[in-house]
């Protein structure tokens, strides 16, 4: 009976393998992703700016009024009032999500295994909101957290907010387990952050580049979705890309090793160079990776 | 090792059989699987995996919905919370199994 216990295992392992296998197609989301990340530049192809207002398309609810692209314009790259970047930014988003979502039920249609893409919209939309709504309305309605405050504290409330979120929806337990614990711990985690919002704000504003941001939550619940170690790993490179795009100025170093463009459309690809790489890379060899397993997988048929 | 001890009297009747166990695993990792896949992938035929269904279903492990793909008819499966509740308790009991015969062979070399 042990034996047969043994061998039971050893096969449920194997169906287990079998069905994340078969449910894989990273590789997509990644490709389209990168590709948008990689032509953006072209929305920025006009002259540089020479002075920072935060305007932009203003939208009035009641009694309150905010710039929902805010966050995607930023004031290094773009001029503050260019609409076609913050749109672009907005396009692509919007229409990677429903790419990937619309990629994953014509899989599921095809294949016959369905992967829990919940996360992953929920991530992307959810980024979305605060970063289009919610950190709009909130610097609107209380310009106050704008204020600095004790660099530690703030520092110790990003972190908590991280690990909130972290513990909340970076770990799943099962593919269909919704738990309001654990959103309720999630929901906590945006409201500390909220609080540090003024961080994030010129975190983000600093290169107008936090639709990266808003990707890379959408890349996490992709990885939570697939639950396999490559997609998790091109999510983490591709936020420490994103971080170097919104924080550092790439445009110096193409500028050392002698890059001869310049223009707002130069400094966007020179910073956008890295994550548009990281996620089409990423793509390319999850493809190649699936493909070899499937090949694999089709050789191994006829000897069982 | 007394009889309330032994692992094999954490299987569960329903959930120990083979194909059935085989259809629970499937579930586990994917939000739903559709019926063809579990066919093909299990080697059964479409009325003995029906009858496994069923019995999941009444035990109340699974979730049955039937749809349409265009004109297709095509019926899903998805494991829910007590099934993945029992499908973790017969995983545990298998791996205590086979877990007390390696310790057993230890001891005795």
């Amino acid at each position: 009976m042990v034996d047969e216990a043994a061998a039971l295992l050893d096969d449920l392992g194997a169906l287990r393998r079998k069905a994340r296998r078969d449910g894989r197609g990273e590789w997509l989301p990644l490709l389209v992703f990168g590709g948008f990340v990689l032509a953006a530049p072209l929305a920025y192809l006009h002259p540089a700016p020479t002075a920072y207002t935060p305007v932009g398309p203003t939208l009035r609810v009641g009694v309150t009024e905010f710039t929902p692209l805010m966050l995607f314009q930023g004031f290094h790259v773009a001029p503050a009032d260019d609409t076609v970047v913050g749109l672009y930014w907005l396009g692509v988003t919007i229409a990677g999500a429903v790419l990937t979502f619309l990629w994953y039920r014509r899989r599921a249609a095809r294949i016959g295994v369905a992967l829990p893409v919940r996360p992953f919209m929920w991530s992307v939309l959810g980024a979305l909101a605060l970063a289009v709504v919610i950190v709009p309305v909130v610097l609107h309605l209380l310009p106050g957290l704008l204020a600095p405050g004790p660099t530690a504290l703030r520092v110790i409330l990003l972190v908590a907010a991280g690990l909130a979120l972290v513990v909340a929806w970076a770990r799943p337990r099962r593919p269909n387990d919704v738990s309001w614990e654990r959103n309720a711990i999630g929901v906590f985690g945006i409201l500390l952050a909220l609080i540090c919002v003024r961080d994030i704000t010129v975190v983000a504003l600093l290169h107008g580049f936090a639709a990266l941001y808003v990707i890379a939550a959408g890349l996490l619940g992709l990885a939570w979705t697939e639950r396999n170690r490559l997609c998790g790993t091109v999510a983490v490179l591709f936020i420490g890309a994103s971080l170097t795009a919104n924080l550092y100025d790439m445009e110096n170093v193409a500028e050392r090793i002698g890059g001869p463009w310049s223009g707002a459309g130069a400094v966007a690809f020179d910073n956008l160079l890295l994550p548009g790489a990281v996620l089409v890379v990423g793509g390319l060899v999850a493809l190649v990776s699936t493909w070899l397993a499937n090949r694999r997988l089709r050789a191994e048929e006829p000897t069982r | 090792m007394s009889e309330t001890e032994h692992p094999t009297v954490d299987l569960d009747d329903v959930v120990h059989q083979r194909h059935r166990l085989g259809i629970l695993t499937i579930a586990a990792q994917v939000r739903q699987v559709e019926f063809g896949y579990l066919r093909d992938t299990l080697g059964l035929t479409a009325g003995n995996l029906s009858r496994h269904i069923t019995v999941l279903e009444d035990a109340g492990l699974v979730e049955v919905r039937k749809g349409y793909d265009g004109k297709r008819p095509r019926t899903w499966v998805r494991i829910n919370a007590a099934g993945h509740s029992a499908l973790d308790k017969e995983m545990s009991a298998l791996r205590k199994l086979v877990a007390g015969q390696d310790s057993g062979a230890a001891q005795g070399d």
